[in-house]
C-alpha cells in the first residue's frame, strides 16, 4: 500500500519516539536552528569587535560619525555607551541560543532512540534553563547599563535606544524560565523512577 | 542488601533449570537473573505470586532476611 503525503503526516504526528516521529522531524529542524545560530553567533562577534572598536574610536573622535546607517546601526555604532552593553549582550544572546539549541538535541536524539528518561536529559534540561536565567540577568544588565552609561556620560545628547533589549523585567520571559526549570525537576524525578525500575522484577 | 534470594536451593530442589522457570512464570531470563544474583532493587506482588505457584512455595521459602 503506498503511502500517501496526508498518511505520512498522521503517522509522524501519531508517534511521538522513535524513527519517523514528530521527535525525528523536531531533530531536523533543531539541526537546521543549529546552523542558524552558529552563523548568527559569528556575526554576532564580528559586529560586536567591529561596532565597539568602532564606537569607542568615534567617541575619542578618531572617526566620524556613521553618516547613513540605519536609525538602531547609528544609535549603536556612534555611541560606545549602548554599543559596548548592547553587542556583549548580543554575543551572550547568541551564544545562550546555541546552548540551548545543543542541549535540544541531545534530547531529541534521546527521544528518536526511545529512552526519553535517558540520565542524562534531566542534565540538559537543567542547563537549558540555567542558560535562559544567564540570558535574561544579561539582558537586565545590559539594560541597566545601556540606560546608565548613557545618563552619566551622555546625557546631553538626544538618544533613541535600540528596542532590542526590550523592557527590563519581562514577566512572560521570567515564567518561560520558571516553566523550564518545573520541566526539568519533572524529567529528574522521571529520570530517578526509571532507574528505580530498572532493577524491579 | 540483607535481602537473601535462595531461588538457586528452590530450583535444584525442584529439578527446575531457570529456562523452564522462566517459561513457566513468564519472566525473562535476564530478569530472572537478576533476582537470582541478588542485584533486584524491588520485585514485584505479581512476580511473586507467580514464582511461589510455579515453584508449589511459600514466599520465605524463596527470600529471606539476613539479620545483622
Amino acid at each position: 500500500m503506498s503511502t500517501t503525503p496526508e498518511n505520512d503526516l498522521s503517522t509522524r504526528l501519531a508517534r511521538p519516539l522513535g524513527e519517523k516521529s514528530l521527535s525525528s522531524s523536531l531533530s531536523t529542524a533543531l539541526k537546521v536552528a543549529h546552523v542558524l545560530f552558529s552563523i548568527s553567533f559569528g556575526l554576532a562577534i564580528v559586529t560586536a569587535v567591529v561596532g565597539i572598536g568602532l564606537s569607542i574610536a568615534h567617541a575619542f573622535n578618531w572617526v566620524p560619525a556613521m553618516p547613513s546607517v540605519s536609525g538602531t546601526g547609528r544609535t549603536v555604532f556612534n555611541h560606545w555607551t549602548i554599543a559596548v552593553p548592547y553587542l556583549a549582550f548580543a554575543v551572550i544572546g547568541t551564544r545562550g541560543a546555541l546552548l540551548i539549541v545543543q542541549r535540544l538535541q541531545r534530547i531529541f536524539a534521546s527521544f528518536v532512540a526511545n529512552e526519553p528518561f535517558a540520565p542524562d536529559n534531566a542534565i540538559h534540561l537543567r542547563s537549558i534553563w540555567v542558560t535562559l536565567i544567564v540570558i535574561e540577568i544579561s539582558r537586565i544588565m545590559a539594560w541597566v547599563l545601556m540606560h546608565g552609561l548613557t545618563a552619566v556620560f551622555a546625557s546631553n545628547e538626544d538618544i533613541t535606544f535600540p528596542k532590542g533589549l526590550g523592557e527590563p523585567l519581562d514577566l512572560v520571559r521570567l515564567f518561560l524560565v520558571f516553566v523550564v526549570l518545573i520541566l526539568a525537576e519533572v524529567f529528574r524525578r522521571g529520570t530517578q523512577l526509571r532507574n528505580e525500575a530498572e532493577l524491579t522484577v | 542488601m540483607s535481602i537473601r534470594v535462595n531461588l538457586d536451593k528452590i530450583l535444584a530442589e525442584r529439578g527446575l533449570s531457570l529456562t523452564t522457570l522462566s517459561e513457566r512464570v513468564g519472566v525473562t531470563i535476564a530478569n530472572l537473573s537478576i533476582l537470582k544474583t541478588g542485584k533486584a532493587k524491588a520485585v514485584r506482588f505479581s512476580t511473586l505470586d507467580a514464582l511461589c505457584r510455579v515453584l508449589e512455595c511459600q514466599p520465605g521459602d524463596i527470600l529471606s532476611h539476613d539479620g545483622d
